[in-house]
């Protein structure tokens, strides 16, 4: 009877799994090398055989908390650590890691054996995941906000005047700047300005400009922002703010598409797309005779209404995740997120700031955090006093007995980013209690990851 | 001329992304003048590494793997970097002082791999 020589078919099989896999002697000296590890970490076999495993592999771990070196030392393997190593392309490449010892046949250590896989895939498509609840730099997963998105393309095609209404601090200026930048005249000028910010005769020079010698010390032409937003767009913030007076031009200019700048004798055509925003309930402010009805109506062709973070809860974890990876890519710190306790108090706060204000919160617990998880500790003193079942308890009010179990259920899993285990503790309720009302009240785990 | 060698006990680091120690020379007409140890701050809870490494004021690194944000870090804030480097820290400085850093067995595996890639990327003016 024939055998087939052991070796060749061990290497045969390790040839064509798509896992990386190496072995080292108890020196380090790699004594074998897979087509995947060559692929992975793009050195070619010949080149990494014999040499040091650090050498060949340069992941993050390599020179502190080698996990090879712990399997050897404990004998215990280490199963599925994620860390990364850069390729021989300069490229880091996210890995999982596993790791055992290899024995001969008296159980003798003879050197180690790491198998890793490939994770850039699987970032990959967590990425394009978190990229379908984000638009523009806009996040958010909720109905109202998906609604924004896959609102926001027709609307900025379109020429038509904006209203955006939205409280204070829910990204307005955004919503904004993503209509400009999604619409033809994406290539031409964005002028944000705010209408509340300037008294009536500064804020007319500044919108519409002036010319030489229409006032004392006007010794040359001013364009003003129409004239800088020629071509392009205007963003006007707080349009609710606005005078009587300066109503009446603004009305010009959307009727008649011209303007007068200071002390001209001609008036000027403006080829610019409007965008207005408030915070106030302009609708309202018409009634009682404080905003006049005909701008009102030349403003709102196309409203868009931004919903409060209270509204919008379940954006949090996503909000957070993209906050604190944001500081983590500015500061080089390295912030996980938020510890059960943190969740719990960010979780009862209202937030009358909103997101501008959940920014704030996270920038002020970042400076404090050394690194790891976000603590109570970290965070505003203000937010610990909020008396946080009073906030809590206001979205449950009304409804059934069932109803009010089901939503606090449908929180908690929020909550725990669908960790049944944590929300069940956090109900005080059994794992299978927990499952069963799930089932009952039809809930199916939220999926927060993304 | 102030050099820095990435190191991790007496070799250099594997990782510069992750290395913990800098060996900071001073080479005054080909002799070391002068050296001492830095630490570096390196997991996440202090100034990020970039700018650790910017504060050293140095003229040349060398080190061992390095990814390429970090690199292109480096090398736009005017620092000669030869990076891939491998085998123990006297040695390589020696074998830079020499001007043999690259002619010597002191290169990573898959270092022609890494200046093949970057050659090109330096021609298409990154």
């Amino acid at each position: 009877m024939r055998k087939p020589a052991p070796d060749n078919v061990a290497q045969v099989i390790l040839d064509s799994i798509s896992d990386g896999v190496f072995t080292v002697d108890l020196d380090w000296r790699i004594t074998y090398f897979n087509r995947a590890a060559a692929e992975i970490t793009q050195v070619p076999q010949e080149e990494a055989l014999g040499r040091f495993c650090w050498e060949v592999f340069r992941a993050n771990i390599c020179e502190r908390e080698c996990a090879l070196k712990r399997t050897l030392e404990t004998g215990c393997p280490v199963i599925n650590k994620a860390v990364y190593i850069v390729n021989a392309a300069g490229e880091r490449v996210p890995i999982s890691i596993s790791t055992a010892a290899l024995k001969d046949g008296s159980g003798r250590v003879i050197g180690g054996v790491e198998t890793f896989r490939d994770l850039s895939q699987v970032e990959e498509l967590r990425r394009e995941l978190y990229q379908k609840y984000s638009f523009m730099d806009i996040i958010g997963k909720s109905p109202p906000m998906q609604k924004l998105f896959s609102l926001l393309p027709d609307i900025a095609a379109s020429d038509a005047t904006v209203l955006i209404e939205g409280p204070t601090g829910s990204g307005k200026e955004l919503v904004a700047r993503a209509i400009h930048n999604l619409s033809p005249r994406r290539h031409r000028p964005f002028i944000a300005f705010n209408c509340a910010a300037l008294p009536d005769t500064l804020l007319e020079s500044e919108l519409f400009g002036y010319k030489a010698g229409a006032f004392t010390g006007a010794a040359k032409d001013k364009p003003g922002r129409f004239a800088l937003a020629q071509g392009g767009t205007i963003f006007l913030d707080e349009i609710g703010d606005v005078s009587p007076l300066m109503q009446v031009k603004l009305l010009r200019v959307l009727q008649e598409k011209e303007y007068e700048p200071l002390g001209a004798v001609a008036p000027v055509k403006a080829d610019v797309r409007i965008l207005a925003a408030t915070n106030k309930d302009l609708a309202s402010l018409v009634e009682q005779g404080l905003f006049r009805e005909d701008l009102y109506y030349r403003l709102n062709v196309i409203k868009v209404t931004l919903p409060s973070l209270a509204a919008r809860k379940e954006d949090l974890p996503l909000l957070v995740d993209h906050f604190l990876a944001r500081l983590n890519a500015l500061r080089g710190k390295a912030v996980e997120g938020l510890s059960e306790e943190a969740w719990r108090i960010l979780w009862g706060y209202h937030f009358p700031g909103n997101v501008r204000e959940l920014q704030n919160i996270l920038e002020h617990a970042y400076v404090l955090c050394k690194g790891g998880l976000i603590t109570p500790e970290h965070l505003p003193s203000y937010l610990h006093t909020q008396k946080r079942d009073q906030c809590r308890r206001q979205p449950l009010e009304g409804g059934t007995l069932a109803e009010v179990e089901a939503q606090a259920i449908y929180e908690a899993l929020l909550r725990h980013k669908g960790n049944r285990t944590r929300a069940a503790r956090e109900l005080g309720i059994d794992k299978t209690t927990l499952w069963r009302k799930m089932k009952r009240y039809g809930i199916k785990v939220p999926s927060v990851e993304g | 001329m102030k050099i820095a060698l990435a190191r991790w006990d007496k070799y250099i680091s594997p990782l510069l992304d992750a290395a913990q120690e800098i060996l900071l020379a001073e080479v005054d007409k080909g002799q070391v003048t002068s050296r001492r140890q830095v630490r570096l701050v390196n997991d996440g809870t202090g100034v990020s590494l970039p700018e650790q490494l910017g504060e050293l004021g140095i003229d040349v690194l060398i080190c061992g793997g390095i990814s390429n944000a970090l690199y292109y870090w480096l090398v736009a804030r005017g620092i000669q970097v030869f990076p891939w480097v491998s085998g123990e820290v006297e040695e390589v400085l020696r074998a830079y002082l020499r001007g043999e850093l690259y002619r010597s067995r002191h290169t990573m595996p898959g270092y022609q791999r890494w200046r093949r890639r970057h050659r090109r990327r330096w021609r298409r003016g990154w």
